[in-house]
């Protein structure tokens, strides 16, 4: 760079005008970008207000005339309430989700970090295995937990969801790029490897849990097949399954209630998002970059 | 668990194995090794791969499953034999082509913009980030019933704009032959490009910041320091998002299915679209699961080279 | 690193190969308690069916629970798509207990009779003199048999009507023929055709009132019969009541999803007549959700050539079985017969006509339909005659080879010939050609 200090100075200053120029560009250009991108959600909370005969209504109305209140009133307080259907979804996805970032990271850790026979021949699999189609999935799946007695539990929803190749494999791509001086320090200075994956590694890979964390949910709470396939006791359904409730035999769609379900449905993911939000924030207030 | 420290050195076993790299040549005692993974492995044969291996051995059966166990009967390649002389077959891998090579490269490009654009102090960031993961969120009639509105060939919002712009013959976007296929591609990268952006945000956020400041004081600019530094970096983030996004887009049908049931004609049956009609509608589940081998193997082979091409790139220079 | 290259396929073969082995032995030893009677009179069934618990099931099982108090009833619901259908294949297969079963349509049905989960209910339909007009050997044919035998009663009867916006028509002067045939009724709809509003949803299913059952297939079922004029007349009629703007144009119809959602255009007077089935009287009394202002009036289909006689497109449905695996066959049957007769108690509400009808109720069969409004909404009088005409002939089809997939290619070559991607002659070469793999696929 310039050795000489008035340049350096003003090349700063140029600097700092532009950044703050391009700041609220880019700022007000993703705000115009995300308009389009919201437009789903305001469709959905929009319609979870209206009557069914104005749900498809061409042109679309954007604000519902007159707003449906009652659909929250019935979705929530109605005869089929979807609280417990939110009860089961909580248990399911929180166990799921928690467990598969210990199981996932400790596995994505060793097929990235540790060296060890038979390591290569595992993850192939795994690979391989995350490539087929799911749908081939579902009907053998349903065969044995059936033979296995899941069937009809929430176990059927968990079990799986605890042990993913997605999770896995997030992570070992992850740890894959992380230097592997840092372990080796940690291990001269007489770390276990427990201690070097718990303490050293683990602590690093806080923003990318923090994502898996939020796509598993989203993933698990979202999810229609396997419960659909897997459950048929209707005190077991989780929020999806719930939501055929508003499905008539005809295939017609109660969409002002089923909508109102729906809108509720995303809030709580809309909290998990806020939570794990914090941790990006927070692992970049750690590594100093701003 | 509890694992004792282990030697920093390697153990005589590796010792004759050539290796192509000295990095991370000290190999752990497999017993080690294998307790970090063996949670998840377990888990993962028990649940996934057992049902797996009896799915993939539907494809050499003529079955379906109301006849249940009793019912399965061996044809051997049979339906393999059927489906290379099947048009529609081919005709729907030459979409699934299309779809994936324009929606995967393409999802990819702009999320990485978009993480990128969302890794600056941007007014309202976090609010940002969430919305633009929206579209993975919300339920898939809302998706669906929003675009359907956007690209109606009348009334939507698309085609007015087009009108404006002097565009006389605009379109009919979801219900023509020629264009129902690029609109689902449109759709899926505007539905798939913030969850590629969060996993991008992740990577970034966690890239050591000396990486970023070494690079700056060898005064490299913005272009030069995502190219040299933050590209290569996060070339692993990439490679998974490659790979679990040919699966996904090899697998997806629910928006298919929603938007046009893969009309009009076969016009957007893609591979995972005629694999369901075949097996779950027509009840031909043998040879849907010989579609899916298919599709196996297809996306493993391009599998294969995307691994290739991420190791050609020399990740560890 | 995952280093692909060095694996060598073998090894992922054997891998696979040795899973394969463990899923075999996994996936075997299945429940194979042979089937039981049990007693008429107590036991605990379960019944799987397609229709919301809230709307009639649970009413009828509450009823019948009092008149059984021996006999326990578990309603489960699935939905009737293709996903839950694979779950109740799944669970009847798999062992679930499952007593008593709904199945919608011919092909789910003859699926499972060929598999054998549904128990041979021939006698005792014989034995049941309500039964009488379902058994194996009844004329007009009114059931589905296979082989001879009976697996399945229908305890649905949903006969095809025209339902018209009353106002509309009124307002336009129009009195609509007894005897109407297609071209009348392709007149009265583009007389009733008004800037936004079309006379017609759609244009009369003409090749199936001609055809009636199995109208896809030659006689003994190796073949197709799309080369039946009745396809191509009724092809040109719907290009012609799309082009003169009579009915809604199919991009229309597609790009807004209104084939799921047509009640919603009917209500808002987007247009004024479709062919329909009673369930649609449903949205018409649900004023909360569908508010509208105008009266519906009920005619029977046009016939397809004026003067002679025609098929129904209507159906019977709800497919009531035993299943083989039922352990308690004997309060299974209980409940059976029970469904049957009172369907037209309960199940009316959620918009199914029972099969079997008794006729001092047509009347309590109709106020229970048409709900409380009925003065209001409808032109009361001209439901009854579509609604319990004995006259009219409701097809069954016998032959289900390749039938969804037929029904698959039918419904989007039609799209194609619409929307102007395809001609008629195209759509009845290609048409006749897929029609005839996939019956060979089977």
């Amino acid at each position: 760079m310039s050795s000489r200090p008035v340049a350096l100075s003003r090349a700063h200053r140029r600097r700092r005008t532009t950044t703050l120029v391009t700041k609220i560009g880019s700022g007000a250009g993703l705000w115009a970008l995300a308009a389009l991108f919201i437009l789903p959600f305001v469709w959905m909370l929009s319609s979870s207000l209206k009557r069914n005969i104005d749900v498809f209504a061409v042109p679309v109305r954007w604000i519902p005339d007159p707003v449906q209140w009652s659909n929250y009133v019935e979705v929530w307080l109605g005869d089929q309430s979807m609280l417990r259907y939110f009860g089961n979804s909580l248990l399911v996805t929180g166990v799921s989700v928690t467990g598969d970032l210990i199981t996932a990271s400790m596995a994505g850790y060793a097929f990235a970090l540790l060296s060890f026979k038979g390591r290569d021949k595992v993850f192939l699999i795994y690979l391989a295995t995350a490539i087929v189609p799911y749908q081939l999935l579902l009907v053998p799946r349903f065969m044995f937990f059936q033979q296995l007695g899941l069937y009809d539990t929430l176990w059927a929803l968990i079990l799986p969801g605890i042990f993913t190749l997605f999770g896995t494999f997030l992570l070992r791509q992850f740890f894959i790029a992380c230097p592997p001086e840092l372990g080796e320090a940690a291990r001269i200075d007489g770390a276990g490897e427990w201690a070097v994956f718990w303490r050293v590694y683990l602590p690093q890979a806080k923003p990318m849990l923090a994502a898996l964390a939020i796509i598993r949910f989203v993933g698990s709470w979202n999810d229609y097949e396997t419960p659909l396939v897997m459950l048929s006791d209707e005190r077991k359904y989780t929020v999806p399954l719930g939501l055929t409730q508003f499905i008539d035999a005809e295939g017609g769609l109660s969409a002002g209630l089923a909508m109102a379900a729906s809108v509720s449905s995303v809030i709580p993911i809309l909290i998990v998002f806020l939570i794990f939000q914090r941790q990006f924030v927070a692992a970049l207030a750690h590594a100093g970059l701003k | 668990m509890a694992v004792d420290t282990v030697t920093a050195t390697a153990p005589p076993a590796a010792a004759p194995q050539p290796k192509r790299r000295n990095r991370r040549s000290r190999r752990t005692p497999t017993r080690v090794g294998w307790l970090f993974i063996l949670p998840n492995v377990l888990g993962f044969v028990a649940f996934t791969l057992i049902p797996l291996i009896a799915g993939l051995g539907i494809a050499f059966t003529d079955w379906n499953v109301v006849s249940g166990l009793s019912g399965i009967d061996f044809v051997g390649l049979k339906n393999f034999q059927v489906l290379l002389t099947d048009t529609k077959f081919w005709e729907s891998v030459l979409r699934t082509l299309f779809f994936a090579g324009i929606t995967v490269p393409g999802t990819m490009i702009l999320g990485v913009l978009l993480a990128l654009a969302l890794n600056r102090d941007v007014p309202g960031k976090i609010a940002l980030r969430t919305i633009f993961f929206i579209p993975h969120i919300v339920s898939s009639i809302a998706v669906g019933m929003v675009w359907l509105l956007l690209l109606n060939p009348q009334s939507g919002v698309v085609n007015l704009g087009l009108g404006r712009l002097g565009v006389s013959d605009p379109p009919d976007w979801l219900v023509s032959q020629t264009w129902g296929l690029p609109s689902l591609v449109l759709i899926s990268i505007w539905s798939g490009v913030g969850y590629c952006a969060i996993i991008y945000l992740a990577a970034l956020q966690s890239m050591p910041p000396d990486l970023l400041e070494a690079a700056k004081l060898d005064g490299a600019n913005a272009f030069q320091r995502f190219t040299t530094v933050i590209w290569p970096a996060l070339m692993p983030t990439t490679t998974f998002l490659a790979v679990t996004m040919l699966i996904s887009h090899s697998q997806g049908f629910g928006l298919i299915a929603f938007l046009t049931g893969g009309g009009p004609g076969d016009s957007t049956t893609v591979l995972s679209y005629y694999m369901y009609s075949e097996g779950f509608q027509f009840y031909r589940f043998g040879y849907a699961a010989a579609i899916g081998v298919m599709s196996f193997i297809g996306v493993l082979i391009l599998t294969a080279i995307l691994w290739r091409f991420q190791k050609g790139r020399g990740l560890y220079t | 690193m995952g280093d692909f290259s060095r694996f060598s396929r073998r090894t992922v073969l054997g891998g696979l190969a040795a899973t394969a082995g463990a899923a075999v032995l996994a996936g075997c030893g299945g429940t194979d308690a042979g089937p039981g009677g049990g007693s008429p009179d107590s036991g605990q069934l379960n019944v799987w069916g397609g229709v919301p618990a809230e709307s009639g099931p649970d009413d009828l099982i509450a009823a019948f629970q009092k008149e059984h108090p021996g006999i326990t009833v578990t309603y489960t619901r699935y939905v009737n798509d293709d996903s839950g259908n694979l779950k109740l294949d799944n669970s009847l297969q798999g062992g679930v207990p499952i007593d008593l079963f709904f199945s919608y349509g011919a092909g789910r049905i003859s699926k499972r009779v060929n598999a054998g989960l549904t128990l041979d209910i021939t006698d005792k339909v014989k034995e049941t003199p309500e039964l009488a007009p379902f058994a194996a050997d009844a004329s007009p044919q009114a059931n589905y048999v296979f082989d001879g035998k009976i697996h399945t009663v229908p305890a649905a009867l949903s006969p095809g009507f025209v339902l018209a916006n009353a106002d509309l028509l009124d307002d336009a002067g129009i009195e609509v023929p007894e005897d109407w045939d297609v071209n009348d009724y392709h007149e009265i709809a583009t007389k009733l055709s008004r800037g936004n509003t079309h006379g017609s949803f759609v244009a009369p299913e003409y090749a199936r009132m001609v055809l009636g059952p199995d109208m896809y297939y030659a006689e003994g079922g190796e073949a197709s019969r799309i080369e039946d004029p009745a396809f191509r007349t009724g092809l040109e009629l719907s290009l012609a009541m799309q082009n003169d703007n009579s009915t809604m144009p199919k991009q229309e119809i597609l790009a807004q999803k209104l084939e799921t959602f047509s009640q919603s255009a009917f209500l808002s007077g987007r247009f004024a007549m479709m062919a329909t089935q009673a369930y649609m009287l449903r949205y018409v009394a649900d004023t909360k959700e569908y508010p509208h202002d105008f009266t519906v009036r009920a005619f029977p289909l046009p016939a397809p050539i004026k003067g002679q006689e025609h098929w129904n497109a209507g159906a019977y449905g709800d497919l009531l079985s035993i299943s083989q695996k039922s352990q308690q066959q004997d309060a299974a049957w209980t409940f059976f017969t029970f469904w049957l007769a009172n369907a037209g108690t309960y199940m009316v509400k959620g918009g199914r006509l029972p099969s079997v009808v008794d006729p001092a109720k047509t009347d309590d069969i109709l106020d229970s339909l048409l709900g409380e409004e009925k003065e209001t909404l409808y032109d009361v009088d001209s439901f009854k005659p579509v609604l319990f005409d004995d006259t009219v002939k409701v097809p069954v089809d016998t032959i289900y080879t390749g039938a969804t997939e037929i029904e698959q290619i039918v419904k989007k070559s039609t799209d194609q010939v619409l929307l102007g991607d395809m001609t008629v002659d195209q759509w009845v070469t290609d048409v006749k050609k897929q029609a005839d793999a996939a019956i060979k696929k089977g």
